[in-house]
């Protein structure tokens, strides 16, 4: 089976279509600035076993992220708002956690080079 | 067809990413946008500038979607504003629930372009006939309140003096404007034309045919003297002019106030109320007296009836007698007897408010079914 793409291209050629060229630019740009300063405060939720502000911050990831069409990441997020909403911050959510750190550069990567095609 | 005009949409997110791309397409979808980053920055920017349109986050920090929509439905100011909740599909309870509390309709993120356009134009196509109809609405209260100020500019700004007499009068109406009225007119050798009218119906008609009626007894006072012919000159001219085919009661009385004599005439209206000086009812001749516009020639009561000294006559309106309370029952005749010969002792003026506060107090605070009208002739 094909691995899943870090992000969905026919979903981010719509966006960009939509939105133009120069603004996904503008996007990507702030979803690059936001989403290290989201992953580093889910850390902090998880290591202070915040479950309300967890699932907020996986709510926050998962959502700019499924907009922008990457999708695998931003399902990994939908499993840590599960979990910090029935308040099970266990081995799975650190697990998540450490997933979404992970694949954060590459969704990164992925989206600045996708708004200069 | 070219679309409607933008709209003034506020977006609130927490999330900059998503605010970002929502605005951009309401943007490119020819809408002005502004933006909060959660509930309590929403409000700030909605007290401080009017929206056409919320497009409302439901998790947010600090104040959520929730907190938003029960200020904003407690709030009279911003009760109309539409709010379209934007959740992802797995938040559909919340989204319910948002419903529940007054939020329009809903989008799931990401939005789905034709959809928000649809959704967006639905919502504002529904704000503009709101504002429409809150618009005509105003309107029409500054006309129903010019009316009511009119209408008691036409009611006598003060009472007839007579020496050893004393006049009281009231008239409540039952919405912003009425169809009773009263007049007190001159009529030279120290004569009195007293009249107590009820048009059929309530309200701007009423008020309208009330001014019409007052208008032709001031005029057929002035140059007709026997009370039967001012009735009689009255009618011919409302036929002349009613096309509503409404109608009023009256009563056209003169007092001669040497003698206490009063000569009246009567049409479809409740018979005067005659005290003596104890408070008992002295009884009033009677015919059959018909209501004005309605018959070519109507019969007419023409009446005298002596004011004994220490007597009181009242004329008033069914506003009275037929106030009922919350059983149905109405206040009635003989309870207007007694509560006039409880107050008689009063100044006429008192005994007309003391006779609205019994008649409210009977029908124990039920709205104001119908006009209230009262004048006392006290000698």
């Amino acid at each position: 089976m094909m691995p899943q793409p870090v992000i969905d291209l026919p979903a981010f050629e719509e966006i960009k279509a939509s939105m133009g060229p120069d603004f996904i630019g503008e996007i990507v740009v702030a979803y690059c600035a936001e989403t290290p300063l989201l992953l580093a405060r889910l850390q902090q939720a998880f290591a202070e076993v915040d479950h309300e502000t967890f699932r907020m911050i996986a709510h926050s990831i998962k959502s700019s992220s499924s907009s922008l069409g990457a999708l695998p990441f931003a399902q990994t997020a939908r499993e840590l708002e599960a979990l910090g909403k029935a308040e099970n911050l266990s081995a799975e959510a650190s697990a998540g956690v450490q997933a979404l750190l992970a694949a954060y550069p590459f969704v990164a990567q992925a989206l600045r080079a996708l708004c200069h095609d | 067809m070219t679309d409607p005009p933008g709209g003034r949409l506020l977006v609130v997110d927490d999330n900059r990413v998503n605010r970002m791309l929502l605005g951009r397409i309401l943007e490119l979808q020819g809408h002005s946008v502004a933006y909060a980053e959660n509930g309590r920055q929403a409000l700030d920017l909605l007290q401080a500038e009017p929206f056409d349109i919320l497009l409302l986050d439901i998790e947010m920090p600090e104040m959520n979607g929730y907190q938003v929509l029960e200020h904003i439905t407690a709030d009279p100011s911003l009760r109309d504003l539409p709010v379209l909740v934007t959740s992802a599909l797995e938040e559909i309870d919340s989204v319910v629930r948002c419903i529940e509390m007054g939020a329009e309709d809903y989008l799931i993120k990401p939005v789905n372009q034709v959809l928000l356009k649809a959704r967006i134009g639905a919502s504002l196509e529904k704000k503009r006939l709101r504002d429409a109809q809150r618009q005509l609405l105003s309107q029409l209260e500054r006309e129903l309140e010019i009316a009511r100020q009119t209408q008691q500019s036409i009611l006598p700004e003060t009472l007839p003096q007579r020496p050893g007499y004393d006049f009281g009068a009231l008239m409540v109406p039952a919405r912003a404007v009425g169809g009773d009225f009263y007049e007190f007119i001159e009529l030279g050798k120290g004569r009195l034309a007293i009249v107590i009218g009820d048009v059929s119906d309530k309200g701007l008609p009423a008020a309208l045919f009330m001014a019409l009626t007052y208008s032709l007894i001031r005029a057929e006072a002035a140059r007709t003297k026997p009370p039967r012919q001012v009735l009689a000159n009255v009618n011919r001219y409302l036929l002349e002019m009613n096309a509503s085919g409404m109608f009023v009661t009256l009563i056209y009385a003169v007092l001669d106030p040497a003698s206490g004599r009063l000569d009246y005439a009567r049409a479809g209206h409740p018979l005067p109320l005659l005290l003596d000086a104890g408070g008992a009812p002295i009884p009033v001749p009677v015919q059959t007296g018909q209501v004005l516009g309605l018959f070519d020639e109507p019969l007419i009561d023409e009446q005298a009836i002596l004011l004994p000294p220490g007597g009181l006559a009242l004329l008033y309106s069914d506003g009275l007698t037929e106030a009922a309370d919350e059983g149905g029952g109405m206040f009635g005749l003989e309870r207007l007897q007694a509560a006039c010969a409880a107050h008689q002792p009063q100044a006429a003026q008192d005994v007309c408010r003391q006779l609205l506060q019994d008649v409210q107090s009977y029908s124990n605070q039920q709205p104001h079914q119908d006009d209230f009208t009262a004048v006392i002739i006290k000698r």
